[in-house]
Order: structure tokens, then sequence, then C-alpha cells
């Protein structure tokens, strides 16, 4: 059997979920389907539960969960372009920084 | 809201055939595959018996349905893939269990689906609160919209001509409560006593505790034999059984204050003894076994805010049941050759 892989997008505009088995898309949706908030951009628990559902796979027997994002580069590229805005006095780059840090940015402690 | 219920003009209610899908909860969400004759399966209940393999039949309510886990994860079904290791010929397991019924629409479920069925063996697996829902007459259910209404159930008199089976068909709609007469709202299942003050605990978050200190016995329908609500549940049983003709297995489902020890369970064990010697079934109470597995590991076999079993609850229920079963088959078969 072959491997069954759930992606999820979550945390910016347009979160939605998709599972792949064997390489071809068993089912895909937007979060804002279920929600009907038009670009809703919360962890897609919906559309996830769509997923698994169509794919009628238990979250135990996937083989992985993809997330689409590295956050923690990301958030490095925000703070690079605010702190490039800011030297020319633009604010929106800092203004685009204070949504990223509660909730998309955690890491455990490592050693 | 998901509907996973279709009205049945016997039983009150059943799962839609054929459903398939998946139920968010707690856990994150389970699985759930229904039958074409409504019942939680992933295949048909056939009548006629398949060759080489030994059939058992299992009727409960959610416990054994299987709310809160997916069809595998059930002890009916990891029974039916352990017990061929166990020594045993194949066995299929058709579990009929329904959420929020009675022993009495259980009973029905036996007439109105599986009277026809070949089988070499019943379990009839009691969650022990059962007896406030043989005992009512109209139970609260979510509608479509999540809301909760008042619905009528088929339920049983006892008189002494025996048991007499009444409000069937029940009626499709809910009931609003000024619908109700007295008598009938007296016969409305609102999960136990003081509800009042039970919502009030509940609310404060401190059931467990003041259950825990005062001892509270949920169930005094089992304190004494003459009892009515225990005397029309032992008249269902009774009536059951006498009507089988392969071996039964009766089997008491605690609940979590038995399992917290928190609550005698005594009474109930009393009952299901006394009942299980006279009608010459086998009786298996599982709670002896589950109070062996230490407290916080025991804490596990049910999930946080849902009192149903989870997949180690199922498990060791499972480890519990299947050394009987494997008996009583062995000795079926025996019997057979």
């Amino acid at each position: 059997m072959g491997k069954t892989i759930l992606g999820i997008a979550g945390y910016y505009h347009d979160a939605a979920a998709a599972l792949v088995r064997d390489g071809e898309i068993v089912a895909a949706a937007q979060e804002e389907r279920f929600t009907r908030k038009k670009h809703d951009p919360s962890f897609p628990v919906n559309a996830i539960n769509y997923c698994l559902e169509e794919g009628f796979v238990d979250a135990a027997d996937l083989d992985a969960i993809v997330f689409y994002d590295n956050p923690l580069l990301t958030f490095d590229r925000v703070v690079q372009n605010a702190r490039a805005g800011a030297q020319h006095g633009d604010a929106a780059g800092a203004r685009a920084l204070s949504p990223r840090l509660p909730g998309r940015c955690w890491a455990t402690r490592s050693g | 809201m998901r509907q996973l219920y279709e009205y049945h003009p016997v039983v009150g209610y059943r799962y839609i055939p054929r459903l398939k899908v998946r139920i968010p909860h707690e856990g994150g969400g389970y699985l759930m595959q229904v039958n074409e004759q409504g019942f939680r399966a992933d295949r048909p209940f056939v009548q006629a018996a398949t060759r080489g393999y030994r059939r058992v039949l299992v009727f409960g309510d959610s416990f054994t349905a299987g709310d809160a886990v997916s069809n595998r994860q059930r002890y009916t079904d990891l029974l039916e893939a352990r017990l061929p290791a166990a020594g045993t010929a194949p066995v299929e397991v058709y579990n009929f269990g329904l959420s929020s019924t009675g022993t009495d629409q259980q009973y029905l479920i036996w007439r109105e689906f599986a009277r026809g069925i070949e089988h070499d063996l019943v379990v009839i697996a009691v969650f022990v609160e059962n007896i406030r829902r043989v005992a009512a007459q109209f139970r609260p259910h979510r509608d479509e919209h999540g809301i909760e209404r008042i619905y009528a159930k088929p339920y049983f008199q006892l008189d002494n001509d025996g048991l007499r089976l009444c409000q069937v068909p029940p009626r499709r709609e809910p009931y609003e409560e000024h619908e109700l007469d007295a008598n009938q709202a007296a016969a409305v299942d609102q999960g136990g006593r003081f509800l009042m003050l039970r919502k009030m605990v509940t609310k404060l978050g401190m059931r467990e505790m003041v259950q825990h200190l005062t001892q509270y016995q949920l169930l005094p329908h089992y304190d004494s034999p003459a009892d009515p609500a225990w005397r029309l549940m032992r008249a269902i049983l009774t009536e059951w059984i006498r009507a089988l003709d392969r071996p039964v297995l009766l089997m008491p489902l605690p609940l979590p204050q038995h399992l917290d020890e928190t609550c005698d369970p005594a009474p109930y064990q009393a009952r299901f003894a006394e009942l299980a010697a006279d009608v010459g079934c086998r009786l298996h109470d599982p709670l002896p076994d589950l109070l062996r597995i230490p407290p916080a590991t025991r804490r596990q076999l049910r999930w946080e805010k849902d009192i149903h079993f989870t997949p180690a609850g199922h498990d060791a229920l499972a480890h519990s049941l299947q050394p009987v079963i494997a008996d009583m088959l062995g000795a079926g078969l025996a019997r057979a050759n």
C-alpha cells in the first residue's frame, strides 16, 4: 500500500487541506467553503475533516502530515523586509510583522 | 450539524444506511461506516451463515456502537480480529449497537433486524445506565441543528399479562414541553435525579469531586430486586434471552464512576447475577478486569470529556471478553460436533 499524505495550509489567507495517496489527489478543499468566510485564514479543521472523510482514512494511518510553510523561514524573511523598509521610513513591514508573532512562530526548546 | 440518524417506525431511529463519515471529536475525529441495514459495519449483515465462520451478534448502546472511535477500533471488531489467533475458528462479529438506546430498543432491534440471522452466540452488552432509558417514554436528542429536543421512544409496560409494547410507531416530530401532560413529563429521561443541582455542579466543574465526596449512588434502581425500573428491565431481558435459541452472554458495562471507584457497583452486580442465574445464561462482568488496571492508566480508558471508551478502553474490554467468547464458541462447537 502506498503513502498517504495530508497537506495543510493555515494561519494565512485561504487556509486549505489536501489528501494525496500514491501521488494522486484524493481530496482537497479550502476552509472558506465550510465556514463561509471568504479567504478564511484559520486552521482548516473542516477542510481536514473533509479530506480524511473523503479518503476514509484515520489520522493515525497517515504516513505524513505536511504544513505548507516553514514559519521560521517566513518570519525571518518578513523581519528582513521590515528592517529594510524601516530604513526608508516605511511602517508597512512592521505592520506585516505583528500578526505573525502570536501563534505562527512556535518552536520547541531543543537540547 | 451532520445528520447521522433517520426515523425508524419501531426502534425510533437508526443510523442512515450506507453512511460514510468522519465525525469531529475531542480526540480529533473518527470514521463511521454504516451498512445497508443501518448499523455501523463495513459489510452487510447477511442471514445465512458463512461457511467456516462462527458468528456472534452483539447488542448494546453507544458503548458497543463505538461512539468516539472508528469502526475497527471497537471491542467487537478487535474481537473478530483476535479470536482466530486465540484458537477459535474464524469469527464474524455483527455489531447491532445503536447510540442512545435503551435495552428495550435493543430488544426491538433484535426483533426487527436480527431474528432471522444465523448465529452461534449472542452478546447483550448493557451499559448499566440503560435502566433509566428503559423506564423512560421520551428522551432528549439533538436535532439536525444541534438543538436538544424531546422525542418519543418505544417503551414496554409490565403488567399482569407480561410486557406490552407502547408508543409504536413513535411520533416522528419532536415534542414541545407544553404538549406533554404531567405523566408524560415525568417519563422524560432527564439524565438522572436532581437535574438542577447536577447542572450547577457540572457547570462549576465540580461533578467528579462532589460525587466522590458524597459517594452519590447514580442508579438506585438496582438497589432492590423489587424496584419497578429493574423489574421492567429484567422482564425485557428475560423475554429476550428466552426467545434466543443459541447461547447468550450478558455483559453489564460500568459507569465511569464505577471505574473511578466513586460509586458502589455491588447493587447492579447482584441484580445481573440473579438474572443470569434465573434465565440460565452466562454472565461476564468486565469491571474486575478493568479495576486491575492502575488508576492513572484506567482513566485513559475513556476520553477526557466524553465518557465513551477510547481505543484503549475498547482494547481493555476486548481483552476481558476474549477468553469468555472463545470458551463459549469452543463449547458450542463441541456440542455441535
